[in-house]
């Protein structure tokens, strides 16, 4: 069965941006995701939210990606979160430690980072 | 070495794109040799092989590689094979994530090199538990 495409659900709230991400976030993917937050921290800063709870996979190009983005967000001034992605998408942020370097929230509404699944 | 000794069961080649890596994943997933969990890391890495060739045909001559994969009883080889120089090592220039997963999950792996290729590739040794049905 051919994978899902990489597609991103935005889903716009008082000061927050949620995208949801599906499909696999890879070198090709992580293209159009960073275009796509590059646009909202110069169009709404305020606070962007990764949702990884429908990607099915991750490689470190994603990782570098996020990495990216979240670097960029702190030079916006944006607040960036991500929400945990399912087990397979975990274990490459465990194993590079990413798990511990990147703000998780259980969920996008969460305040407070939750720092135990990626 | 296996890949001298056995035919592989996956040998395709692979356009050189962004979209290289998830033909990769999806050819190799295709494969119905290894458990669940082997298959994850074998993929993973796979997609590790081939988008380090596309970051690097920006800066050289391949425009595909070469993608061959192994699966007998007691090991798992995933190799892609490009034109000499155009696979070279990660630059010992910061964190490289790449090399921190195939160093984690593959029990060898390596970038050999000859006078006309280059062939970057890892191995997964097997284990009867390992291969196990997922309960």
């Amino acid at each position: 069965m051919a994978p899902e495409p990489f597609a991103i659900t935005e889903i716009a709230e008082e000061g927050r941006r949620t995208l949801s991400l599906s499909g696999e976030l890879d070198i090709a993917a992580a293209a159009l995701l960073e275009a796509r937050v590059a646009a909202l921290c110069r169009q709404h800063g305020g606070e962007i939210v990764l949702d990884l709870g429908r990607i099915a996979f991750v490689d470190s190009s994603g990782l570098n990606a996020i990495l990216r983005m979240k670097a960029l967000c702190e030079e916006d001034l944006c607040d960036f979160y991500l929400t945990p992605g399912p087990a397979p998408v975990r274990r490459p942020f465990d194993i590079t430690r990413l798990i511990d370097r990147l703000p998780f929230r259980r969920s996008a509404r969460d305040d407070d980072s939750d720092a135990t699944a990626g | 070495m296996i890949a001298d000794l056995m035919s592989p069961e996956l040998e395709i080649s692979l356009h050189l794109d962004p979209f290289a890596p998830r033909a990769a994943r999806h050819h190799v997933g295709l494969l119905d040799r290894p458990s669940p969990d082997l298959r994850a890391a074998v993929t993973l890495l796979t997609s590790e092989l081939v988008s380090h060739a596309v970051q690097q045909c920006d800066h050289a001559p391949a425009d595909e590689v070469q993608l061959r994969a192994w699966m007998p009883e007691d090991v798992v080889r995933v190799e892609i094979r490009a034109p000499r120089g155009s696979l070279g090592w990660p630059a010992d220039d910061g964190a490289h994530y790449e090399v921190l997963l195939l160093d984690r999950l593959a029990d060898r792996w390596s970038i050999d090199t000859d006078e006309a290729t280059a062939c970057m590739w890892f191995e997964i040794d097997r284990h009867l538990d390992q291969d196990a049905p997922a309960p």
